[in-house]
C-alpha cells in the first residue's frame, strides 16, 4: 500500500530528469552545456573504473588508459586524416589491448601490489609522450585535434549523452549478469571464488579489460571535444580524482560514481573566483566519506529517507497512543 | 678529470642520502603503522618551502631553517599519526584516502601561497673544498655529510637501542610486540614524527643544492616508492642499497641515456620487480 503511494512521485521523477536532460540543451546557457558534457565524459570514466574495483583491485593508473585512448585517437585522427567517428572506438580498442596485455602480469597482484603497479603504470604511460615527440607533441601537449562537430556545443552534449546512456547499460548489463557476480565473488575473497572453480586471474584481466576500454572511449572523447590534450590531462592527480569521485559516490551502487562525479566535476566551476580552493572542498568530502558516510553520498539519500520514515512511523504510532 | 669523477661521485651520494632519508621514514612507517604514506613527497615538498621561509624570507640563516623545517615536518607528523592514521591502521581502502585527502590538502596550499614557480636557496657552505688535487663544491659536499650523518644515526637508533628494537618487534608481529609491554602508539608516533622530519629536512637539504617547486613532491613520492620497491620494505639495508642504485641510475643514467628513455624504463623494471618479486630484492614482503 504505502509503496504503491509513493510510485506515481517516482515516476514523476524519473520522467522528469529524463525530460530535462533531453530538452535542458534548448533552455540553459552554453556554459552550462560545456559543464554538462564534461561530466558525461568523466561519468564514462569513472564508471569503467568502478568495473575495476568491483573486481577488487584499487587502482590508482586508471586516468592512463584515458590517455592510451585519447592519444590514440588523437593521433589517428590528426596524422593519418581518418575520421574521429572511426578514431574514438580504435582508440578505445587500443586502450582494451593495453589492459588486456598489462592484465596478464597485473592479475598476479592483490591490495596494495596492485595499487602501486597500477601507479607506476599510469607514470609510465604519460611520461611515454617523450619518446614520440612528433607524433605526441610531448609536455607541452597535442594541440589541434580534429573536433567532431563545428563550434556548437549543443551536438556534442547529445553525442556524449547517448555514448555515456550506452556505456552505462553495457556496464549495469556486465555486473548484473554471471560475469558480474563472478566479480564479486572474487572481490570477497578469491580463495572461497577459485575453489569454486572461478579462474580468479581470468576475471581480473577481463575486468581490467573492460574498464580500460571504456576508459579509452572517454579519452577519445575528450580530445575530439576539447581538441587539446597534454599528458597533464591524464596524470597522476586524474587518475586520484576518477577514485575520489567513485568512492565519494558511493563504491557500492551502480548510481555512485554518476552522482559522485556529477558533484565533484561541478564543484569546482561552481566555486568561481575560489576556483583555487576547490582541492580543500574535494579533500573535505573525502573526510566525509572516511568519518560520516562510508558507502558515499548515494548512501546519504537512503539514509535521509529511512531517517524521514522511522520518524513518520514514530509520529504514527505515537498519535495512535494518545 | 680526478676532480671531475670526484664531482661524479659527490653528486651520486648527495642524491642517494637524500633518497634514503625520504624512504628510511616511507619504509618505517610502512613496517610500524601498515599504511602506505602517499603523502611524504608533499611533505619532503613542505619541508623544503618551510625551510625556505626561514632561511630566506625570514633571514634566520641555513641551521635555523633547517632546524625548523625538521621540527615543524615532525610535529606534523605526530599530528598525522594520531589524528589520520592510527584510526584506519586496519583499512587500506581509508588510510590510502586519508593520505590521498594529505596530498591534496598540502600540495593546494603550497599552490596557493608559493605559486607556480620554483625557488632556490643558497648554498649552506659557499665555495669549494680541495683535497689535494681535488676540488669538491662545497655545498654538495655539506649536503651528503649531514644527510650520511643523519642515516647513520637513524640507522644507529633502530638497530641498537631498545627503542629501535621496540620498532622492529612492532613491524613483525604488532599484537605480540604489545604483549609485550611494548606501548605501540608511542612508538608508532615517534616513528611517524621521525620520518616525517627526516623528510621535511631532506626537502630543506635539496632546496640549497637544487631546485623547489610543488612538482617535486610527486617526483619524489615516485622515486621513494621505487627505492622501496628495489630493496624491499623490511631492511634498512636493502633501503640503502636501493638508495644507492637509484642515485646512481638518476645521477648517471642522463650521460648514457637520454631522460626520455630511462624514465619510462625506469618505472617498467620497477613495475616487472614489482610483479615478479614484490619482496624486493631484501627484506620480507608487506
Amino acid at each position: 500500500m504505502k509503496q504503491k503511494q509513493r510510485e506515481p512521485f517516482r515516476i514523476f521523477g524519473i520522467i522528469a530528469t529524463i525530460v530535462m536532460v533531453f530538452i535542458g540543451p534548448v533552455i540553459v546557457s552554453t556554459y552550462y552545456i560545456h559543464l554538462a558534457t564534461l561530466v558525461f565524459i568523466y561519468i564514462m570514466a569513472t564508471s569503467s573504473l568502478r568495473i575495476v574495483h568491483v573486481s577488487g583491485q584499487i587502482s590508482l593508473g586508471h586516468a592512463a588508459f584515458m590517455a592510451i585512448g585519447g592519444y590514440t585517437s588523437a593521433m589517428l585522427a590528426k596524422h593519418l586524416g581518418w575520421s574521429p567517428w572511426c578514431a574514438m572506438p580504435a582508440g578505445a580498442i587500443a586502450a582494451m589491448m593495453c589492459g588486456i596485455l598489462i592484465g596478464f602480469p597485473f592479475s598476479r597482484l592483490r591490495t596494495i601490489y596492485f595499487t602501486m603497479a597500477s601507479l607506476f603504470f599510469g607514470i609510465m604511460v604519460t611520461n611515454m609522450v617523450g619518446l614520440a615527440p612528433g607524433l605526441t607533441g610531448s609536455w607541452l601537449g597535442l594541440a589541434r585535434i580534429p573536433r567532431l562537430f563545428g563550434s556548437s556545443k549543443v551536438p556534442y552534449y547529445y553525442t556524449f549523452l547517448v555514448l555515456t546512456l550506452i556505456t552505462l547499460l553495457v556496464l549495469y548489463r556486465i555486473e548484473h549478469s554471471r560475469v558480474g557476480m563472478t566479480l564479486k565473488s572474487v572481490a570477497q575473497s578469491h580463495l572461497a571464488a577459485s575453489s569454486r572453480g572461478i579462474n580468479e586471474a581470468g576475471i581480473r584481466i577481463l575486468a581490467l579489460s573492460i574498464g580500460a576500454f571504456f576508459a579509452g572511449l572517454s579519452g577519445g572523447a575528450y580530445a575530439h571535444y576539447a581538441g587539446f590534450i597534454s599528458p597533464v590531462t591524464f596524470g597522476v592527480m586524474p587518475s586520484i580524482l576518477l577514485l575520489v569521485y567513485l568512492l565519494a559516490g558511493g563504491k557500492r551502487s551502480f548510481a555512485g560514481p554518476i552522482i559522485g562525479t556529477a558533484v565533484l566535476v561541478l564543484v569546482p566551476y561552481v566555486m568561481g573566483e575560489f576556483k583555487g580552493y576547490a582541492p580543500y572542498f574535494q579533500a573535505v568530502v573525502i573526510l566525509a566519506v572516511i568519518f560520516l558516510i562510508p558507502e558515499g553520498m548515494t548512501s546519504l539519500f537512503t539514509q535521509i529517507a529511512s531517517r524521514v520514515r522511522e520518524r513518520q512511523e514514530r509520529r504514527r504510532t505515537s498519535k495512535y497512543a494518545s | 678529470m680526478a676532480s671531475q669523477v670526484a664531482g661524479h661521485t659527490i653528486n651520486v651520494l648527495m642524491i642517494s642520502s637524500i633518497y634514503v632519508l625520504v624512504a628510511l621514514g616511507f619504509a618505517l612507517v610502512f613496517s610500524v603503522m601498515r599504511i602506505m604514506n602517499f603523502a611524504h613527497g608533499a611533505i619532503y615538498m613542505i619541508g623544503g618551502f618551510i625551510c625556505y621561509a626561514f632561511w630566506v624570507t625570514l633571514g634566520l640563516g641555513p641551521w635555523a631553517g633547517l632546524l625548523l623545517a625538521m621540527l615543524v615536518t615532525g610535529l606534523f607528523g605526530l599530528f598525522v599519526e594520531k589524528f589520520c592514521f592510527r584510526p584506519f591502521q586496519r583499512d587500506f581502502e581509508k588510510a590510502t584516502l586519508m593520505a590521498i585527502a594529505l596530498v591534496i590538502v598540502l600540495k593546494t596550499t603550497a599552490d596557493l601561497t608559493v605559486g607556480p614557480l620554483s625557488r632556490s636557496m643558497p648554498p649552506i657552505v659557499p665555495g669549494s673544498v680541495r683535497i689535494g688535487t681535488i676540488v669538491l663544491g662545497a655545498d654538495r659536499l655539506t649536503v651528503f655529510l649531514i644527510a650520511a650523518a643523519l642515516l647513520t644515526a637513524f640507522t644507529l637508533l633502530v638497530q641498537k637501542t631498545k627503542m629501535g628494537q621496540a620498532m622492529l618487534a612492532i613491524a613483525h608481529d604488532p599484537e605480540a610486540a604489545s604483549l609485550m609491554g611494548i606501548n605501540t602508539h608511542r612508538i608508532s608516533a615517534l616513528v611517524c614524527a621521525t620520518g616525517c622530519g627526516l623528510a621535511g629536512l631532506a626537502g630543506g637539504l635539496v632546496g640549497s643544492v637544487l631546485v623547489l617547486h610543488v612538482m617535486i613532491a610527486d617526483t619524489m613520492l615516485v622515486k621513494v616508492i621505487e627505492v622501496v620497491i628495489l630493496g624491499g620494505i623490511g631492511s634498512i639495508g636493502g633501503i640503502w642499497a636501493g638508495g644507492l642504485a637509484m642515485g646512481v641510475v638518476d645521477g648517471l643514467g642522463p650521460y648514457f641515456l637520454p631522460a626520455v628513455f630511462s624514465e619510462p624504463l625506469g618505472l617498467a623494471l620497477v613495475i616487472a620487480i614489482l610483479v615478479i618479486r614484490p619482496q624486493g630484492f631484501y627484506g620480507h614482503g608487506m
